[in-house]
C-alpha cells in the first residue's frame, strides 16, 4: 500500500501522483505486484517515467510478473534496462580508471553522487548514470590526467558549486569523514551517509526537484543508513537548511515510502508544506526540461509569504 | 560431417573474448563495447560460450564445458556459433593454419551454413549513444559542437571541447 496521502487537484498532479506511486519502494524486492503498475499505467506514463529516470527501476519492479504485462509494455521497459545497465557499465569503468591515475598521482578525490548512490542499489544500472561527480583536492590541477585517462565518452564534473554554498567544513575535514568504497579493485572516497543525504536534498532543491529519480536515491540512502545515523550531522548546524533538508526527506516518505531512520527529529517527522508539495509534483508531470527557474520563484514568493 | 578437415579446424581455431565489459543480467549476459558504444545481449547459452572464452579455447574445449549442462550440444555447432560471434565482434578468432585451402573452406563454408539454421545462440546488439551526448551541456573537456550538448556555465567551446571561460 503506497503511503501516498494528498489530493490532486488536476490532471497533471494527477499523473504525477500515479508516478509517486509507481516509484514508491520500487527500489525493494516487494513480493506482490502494486495495482499502480498495470500495463495501462505503464503505457500512458512511458515518457514520464523515463525523463523521471526511472525506466530501469521500474522493469526491477515488473520483471517478476512479466505474463501479467503487454508484449509491448515488457520490450519497452527492459529495453531501457538493458541500456541503463550498459550505460552504468560504461560509467563504472570510466569511473575506475579516472579514480586510479588519480590515486596513481596521488591526488585526493571523493565521488558525490553517481555510483556512490548507484552501488547502494540492488542491482547496478537501476538508476541513471549521469556525469562523474568528483570533489578533487582544491590545491591540485587534474587537467593534464583527465586528458590523458578519461574516454571523453562520460562527462566529468568537477566544479560543485553546491559545496562552495552550502558547506562550512573543508575538503580536507570532508576527506577525512569519508567511507573508502571499492570498485572493483579502486578504493573510491564517498561522503558518509548523513553528508549524502544532506548535498542530495541540496541538489534535488537547487534543480527544483524536477526529477524523481533524485527523491528515490534519497529514499535509498535513508534505508541503507543504520540505527547509529546522526541527524545532527545530516541536517548541519544552519537551522534555515536543516529545515529545507528535513523538508525533503519528509517527502520522500510521504511521496515514495521511504523508511526514515530512527529518533528522527521534528523538522523530518512532521509533514511538509503543502505548497512544496504540490510545486514538487508539478514539476514532476511535465517530462520537458527542468523547469528549476519557475520553481525558485515560486519557492521564493511562498517563502517572502 | 566428420571430415578430418573439419575436426582439424575444431581443434586448431583458437577463441578468445575480446575486451569487453561484461554484466549478467538475468539469464543473459550484456556484453559492452566501450570503443563501438554497442551493448550486445547475449542468451544464455550463447553467454556460456562466451564465458568459456577467457583463454585461447578450441570448439572443443568449450563443447566439453557446456555439456555438463548441454549434454547434446554438438562440437560443430559450437563452432558456428562460435564463428559468428567473431564476426559480431566478440571473440578473437586465430587459427594455427595460415593457409586455408579452397577445399577446406568450402567444407567450413557448408559447415557454418547447416549450423546457422539451428544455432541455439541469440545475439542482439543495440547501439548506446555516449553519455556526453545524453547530456544537457558538456562539462570539462567534453566534446562540443556539432551534434554535441553546449558547454555548461563556466565553459566554452574551444577546438571541439569545453574549456574553462
Amino acid at each position: 500500500m503506497s503511503p501516498f496521502k494528498l489530493r490532486p487537484t488536476s490532471c497533471n498532479v494527477q499523473n504525477a501522483s500515479e508516478l509517486a506511486e509507481i516509484f514508491a519502494g520500487s527500489w525493494r524486492q516487494s513480493s506482490f505486484r502494486k495495482a499502480t503498475l498495470s500495463s495501462e499505467n505503464l503505457h500512458r506514463h512511458a515518457g514520464l517515467i523515463a525523463s523521471a529516470g526511472g525506466a530501469a527501476l521500474t522493469w526491477f519492479s515488473i520483471r517478476r510478473y512479466i505474463p501479467e504485462f503487454s508484449e509491448s509494455v515488457v520490450n519497452l521497459y527492459r529495453e531501457a534496462y538493458v541500456d541503463s545497465v550498459a550505460r552504468a557499465a560504461a560509467h563504472e569503468a570510466e569511473l575506475e580508471r579516472i579514480s586510479a591515475a588519480f590515486q596513481a598521482a596521488g591526488i585526493r578525490s571523493i565521488l558525490l553522487k553517481g555510483w556512490s548512490i548507484g552501488r547502494l542499489y540492488p542491482e547496478s544500472g537501476l538508476r541513471p548514470s549521469g556525469d562523474i561527480d568528483l570533489w578533487i583536492d582544491p590545491n591540485r590541477h587534474v587537467r593534464a590526467i583527465l586528458e590523458r585517462v578519461a574516454t571523453r565518452r562520460q562527462s566529468v564534473d568537477l566544479d560543485h558549486d553546491q559545496l562552495r554554498r552550502f558547506e562550512n567544513r573543508s575538503f580536507d575535514e570532508f576527506y577525512a569523514s569519508c567511507d573508502t568504497v571499492h570498485l572493483g579493485s579502486t578504493p573510491i572516497k564517498v561522503l558518509p551517509r548523513e553528508d549524502q543525504i544532506r548535498v542530495l536534498c541540496l541538489h534535488f532543491l537547487k534543480h527544483g526537484g524536477w526529477r524523481p529519480i533524485w527523491l528515490c536515491d534519497i529514499a535509498v540512502l535513508l534505508e541503507s543508513s543504520n540505527a547509529a545515523f546522526r541527524w545532527e550531522l545530516c541536517l548541519g548546524s544552519d537551522a534555515r537548511r536543516a529545515r529545507w533538508v528535513g523538508c525533503t526527506i519528509a517527502l520522500a516518505r510521504d511521496l515514495l515510502g521511504a523508511r526514515i531512520p530512527q529518533e528522527a527529529p521534528r523538522c523530518v517527522t512532521s509533514s511538509p508544506p503543502g505548497w512544496f508539495t504540490r510545486t514538487i509534483l508539478r514539476e514532476w508531470s511535465n517530462p520537458a526540461a527542468p523547469n528549476a527557474e519557475s520553481f525558485a520563484h515560486r519557492c521564493t514568493k511562498k517563502c517572502h509569504n | 560431417m566428420s571430415t578430418p578437415e573439419i575436426q582439424d579446424e575444431l581443434q586448431s581455431t583458437r577463441f578468445e573474448q575480446r575486451k569487453l565489459i561484461a554484466r549478467k543480467i538475468d539469464e543473459e549476459l550484456l556484453l559492452f563495447d566501450e570503443e563501438t558504444s554497442t551493448a550486445h545481449c547475449l542468451n544464455g547459452i550463447a553467454g556460456e560460450m562466451w564465458m568459456a572464452c577467457e583463454r585461447h579455447s578450441s570448439a572443443a574445449d568449450v563443447t566439453d564445458f557446456l555439456r555438463t549442462r548441454w549434454p547434446d550440444i554438438e562440437k560443430e555447432v559450437v563452432w558456428a556459433s562460435l564463428s559468428r560471434m567473431a564476426a559480431a565482434g566478440l571473440l578473437e578468432e586465430t587459427t594455427g593454419q595460415e593457409i586455408i585451402s579452397p577445399a577446406r573452406r568450402e567444407l567450413i563454408r557448408r559447415l557454418g551454413f547447416t549450423a546457422a539454421a539451428v544455432l541455439p545462440i541469440v545475439v542482439t546488439s543495440v547501439l548506446i549513444p555516449p553519455a556526453a551526448a545524453a547530456a544537457s551541456c558538456g562539462h570539462l573537456l567534453a566534446p562540443c559542437g556539432g551534434t554535441n550538448p553546449p558547454c555548461c556555465s563556466g565553459f566554452h567551446c574551444l577546438a571541439g571541447v569545453c574549456e574553462p571561460l
